[in-house]
């Protein structure tokens, strides 16, 4: 019930702020409106706006991103921002009936529940304001398709660049290997020899770094030409369920290969980002699967004793024949705007949002402002010394983070990243696998993915870890995948079908 | 004002009565009644008025239409919980969790009291009294945190110790026949001094004489222990009991949460774990105010039993 009293506190502090600052607040706005610049633009408007703001670059009320976009458009915002848990907030905001203008919904589904029942404005409907919107979505049909309803409708306005940022990827202690004259592996036999040799070199060490609990096997699973969920087969044009398949028993061999032979950490399914880093950083691991950031990141923790310490990019292993050189590719960012459908100035909005989606809009919110953030030399761009690193940037201008900018152009920030990184970042994306699809369900389907879903992801991840760490024996495996068949894998999978197919026929609708 | 017959020796009086109606008594008392009002409020609008949101376990709730026009549906999501393969081991494992947690954290707190008031250096019982509370203010994840550091197979203190003695290491968190003794042993280390409190201040009220007379009677320590201050204490130890019995349904979700990994789903997979999965995560509120509404059930049953067990065995009980 705890939600209850947590709501109806707000709802009471609320009328308590309301009350007391109503005057303060019109005042306010109407200072704003004598103000005679930006008359081309109409008048100035002061909009709410709730978002997500960052541990590492918390929200700021003079961030510069924000008065350039205020000085383009006209719309300033006053912001909410959330640090944490923001599921709660947001469905507190929703269910108190007091919606911010803008809003951050963290997943499609919440934009769609909420959207279809009144809450959120149908982008569809206004398609016609807003041709930079229209334009991005008819040039990435991906995108498109990732942010319909169940009905074909748009509530969900997305976000588009920063996920190039969170690429999984395997790593190597490129220092260790040239040491001892190793070449990273290009297969699982490999991998197995090469991780064999580190451990009789560091007979300490868990040469191969994965953590908490299952999730190493996500990004293992391309590699076997499987995945470790349901999934859309391109190639056949077909939904499977990955666990149960033949190379996907390859995978979890290897991997209790790897465990029994001491190759990975014995706990690795308890381990935590913590432990994880401990054990790149104190020599006790050499080749890791995590996202692409920590190459630079994990550095800088080492400080000055951080010289000989070195993460390179590894093209990722492959399993079995039909396997492939892939990383998961985690996809669209989750987060994505939603427009309240009661908003005043809804019609503003939408005209700041299209602005997102234009090139200027896109250059702005990208790069800032020429002569503050950057500078222009010999026809190249360079951000300001100031910003030592991407975060850097983010947390004094603001810039790139989560409610600044609809499409960022990511190219910019390359210049941020350390050279190893930078060549990393070109060769990643011819090792990823095409994105999965994001779908919209049905109240109906959405009951089984919960109910059902959640039932066979459950057993199906005891059993696999069970396999893993030897408490089972692989003899088992048929009556497992038996056992979780009757589950209702199919059920699951008939759900993700036919969510596909309707997705797909509102997109060849539209054309 | 009225009146009433008084009879005394045969001879009949009228008396006026010393009752004023309710209305005189708010008069009377309207700044103390005043002083009362914001703690009344508190109370009605935070702990009453939310009861009613559990008409939501009996709808399809949808957030942006509210209670008031969200569509019924009767006991779907019971039925739905009552169905779900996982319904019997999620309720097992909660029961037998909350059970542990009883038989061993309930007892702990009493002996530590009993332990720190045989002491007689008043220092080094204030120096044990608060280091065994600290740990009641560390946070979940920092435990849990810990908890991994210490039971690691390789360099964790608890099987380096076992390894110095000649044992075998043990994989302490894959293994789920484990999981609930690192629960419950953990659990017991957080709450063990704060549960002191009451018991101590409870043996403060024993009168001094009691231990006087017993000396006199030539009771050692022991027989003190047992039948003074261990009946001075009863009824603190039974009401507590009562109240514990009560939440043996109520596992915290977080450190389940956090300590639990695939391989031990067996034994770590709860009821909160479950509504967590299926319920929040998944926006389904209904569903899991459903599920809260059954615990809190099986809970209230439970401490109506115990309460009234409690009346007819020892005498002693909430109400």
């Amino acid at each position: 019930m705890n939600i209850w009293n947590r709501k109806l506190g707000l709802v009471a502090l609320a009328a308590v702020i309301t009350g007391t600052l109503l005057s303060g607040c019109t005042k306010e706005n109407v200072a704003k409106e004598e103000n005679p610049e930006n008359a081309a633009l109409g008048k100035e408007v002061t909009l709410e706006m709730m978002t997500f703001s960052h541990t590492n670059w918390p929200y700021k009320e003079n961030w510069p991103i924000y008065q350039y976009l205020k000085e383009e458009t006209g719309i300033s915002f006053k912001v909410q921002p959330v640090m944490s848990d923001y599921t709660t907030t947001m469905n507190l905001a929703i269910s108190s009936g007091e919606i911010p203008d803008l809003m951050m919904v963290n997943s499609l589904n919440a934009a769609n529940t909420h959207g279809e029942s009144g809450a959120f404005v149908d982008y569809f409907e206004h398609l016609e304001q807003m041709p930079n919107y229209k334009k991005f979505l008819e040039d990435h049909p991906e995108v498109k398709a990732a942010i319909l309803s169940p009905e074909g409708r748009n509530y969900f306005m997305p976000l588009y660049g920063l996920e190039q940022q969170s690429r999984r990827s395997w790593l190597y202690r490129d220092d260790i290997f040239k040491k001892h004259n190793l070449t990273p592996p290009t297969t699982y036999d490999e991998l197995y020899t090469v991780a064999k040799k580190l451990k009789e070199l560091y007979p300490d060490s868990f040469p191969i770094a994965v953590f908490n609990g299952l999730s190493p096997l996500v990004n293992m699973a391309p590699a076997f030409n499987t995945n470790s969920s349901y999934y859309y087969d391109f190639e056949k044009n077909e939904w499977r369920y990955g666990p149960t398949e033949a190379n996907y028993k390859k995978m979890v061999e290897y991997m209790n290969k790897f465990y029994t032979e001491g190759l990975v950490a014995p706990d690795f399914m308890a381990h935590k980002r913590k432990q994880f880093n401990d054990l790149l950083l104190q020599n006790k691991s050499f080749i890791a699967s995590d996202y692409i950031g920590i190459m630079d990141e994990l550095p800088l923790m080492l400080g000055d004793k951080a010289a000989e310490f070195s993460l390179d990019y590894m093209v990722p292993p492959v399993g079995t024949p039909d396997g492939k050189s892939h990383n998961v590719f985690a996809g669209l960012q989750s987060d994505g705007f939603a427009v309240a459908a009661n908003s005043k100035e809804r019609d503003r909005l939408l005209k700041y949002l299209d602005f997102l989606f234009s090139p200027e809009g896109i250059e702005l919110a990208t790069w800032g402002r020429e002569g503050e953030t950057f500078t222009t030399e010999n026809g190249a761009r360079k951000f300001n010394p100031d910003y030592k690193e991407f975060g850097d940037l983010r947390t004094k201008t603001g810039i790139a983070t989560i409610g600044a900018h609809t499409v960022l152009d990511m190219t910019a920030y390359e210049s941020m990243y350390s050279p190893k990184m930078r060549e990393a970042m070109k060769i990643a994306p011819d090792h990823e696998t095409r994105p999965q699809p994001r779908l919209a369900y049905t109240n109906e389907e959405n009951e089984v993915l919960s109910m059902v879903g959640e039932t066979v992801k459950k057993f199906h991840e005891e059993q696999i870890a069970k396999f893993i760490l030897g408490q089972k024996p692989m003899d088992d495996w048929d009556a497992y995948v038996n056992e979780v068949n009757k589950l209702g894998v199919q059920q699951v999978l008939d759900v993700h079908k036919s969510a596909y197919e309707r997705t797909q026929k509102f997109l060849n609708e539209a054309k | 004002m009225s009146f009433e017959l008084t009879g005394k020796g045969g001879c009949v009086f009228l008396q006026p009565q010393k009752n004023p109606g309710f209305l005189t008594k708010v008069k009377r008392d309207k700044y103390l009644l005043l002083l009362l009002l914001p703690c009344a409020l508190y109370y009605i609008i935070f702990k009453y008025v939310p009861i009613f949101g559990i008409s939501i376990a009996f709808m399809d709730y949808n957030l942006f239409k509210g209670i008031t026009e969200s569509d019924w549906v009767g006991f779907k999501y019971f039925s739905m919980f009552f169905n779900t393969p996982d319904f019997w081991p999620v309720l097992r494992n909660t029961f037998l969790l909350g059970l542990y947690k009883l038989i061993f954290g309930f007892p702990a707190p009493i002996i530590l009291a009993l332990l720190i008031n045989e002491v007689s250096k008043s220092f080094l019982k204030r120096f044990v009294q608060t280091v065994s509370y600290l740990p009641h203010f560390i946070s979940n994840v920092v435990v849990a945190g810990i908890a991994v550091m210490f039971l690691s197979p390789t360099g964790g203190v608890v099987n380096q110790l076992l390894s110095a003695v000649g044992l075998e290491r043990i994989n302490f968190l894959v293994e789920a026949s484990w999981f609930r003794s690192i629960y419950v042993t953990t659990d017991v280390w957080q709450h063990i001094g704060w549960g002191t409190i009451i018991y101590l201040a409870a043996l403060t009220a024993i009168d001094p004489q009691l231990y006087e007379a017993a000396r006199m009677d030539g009771a050692n320590r022991w027989k003190q222990a047992l039948n003074i201050t261990l009946p001075g204490i009863a009824p603190a130890i039974v009401i507590i009991l009562i109240l514990d019995i009560g939440k043996i349904l109520e596992i915290g979700f977080e450190k389940v949460y956090l300590l639990a990994t695939p391989a031990t789903y067996e034994t770590a997979d709860i009821i909160s774990t479950y509504v967590y999965r299926v319920g929040l995560t998944q926006g389904n509120y209904s569903y899991a105010t459903a599920i809260d509404l059954f615990t809190g059930i099986i809970s209230f049953i439970f401490i109506i039993a115990a309460n009234s067990f409690s009346r007819r065995v020892s005498g002693s009980s909430i109400w």
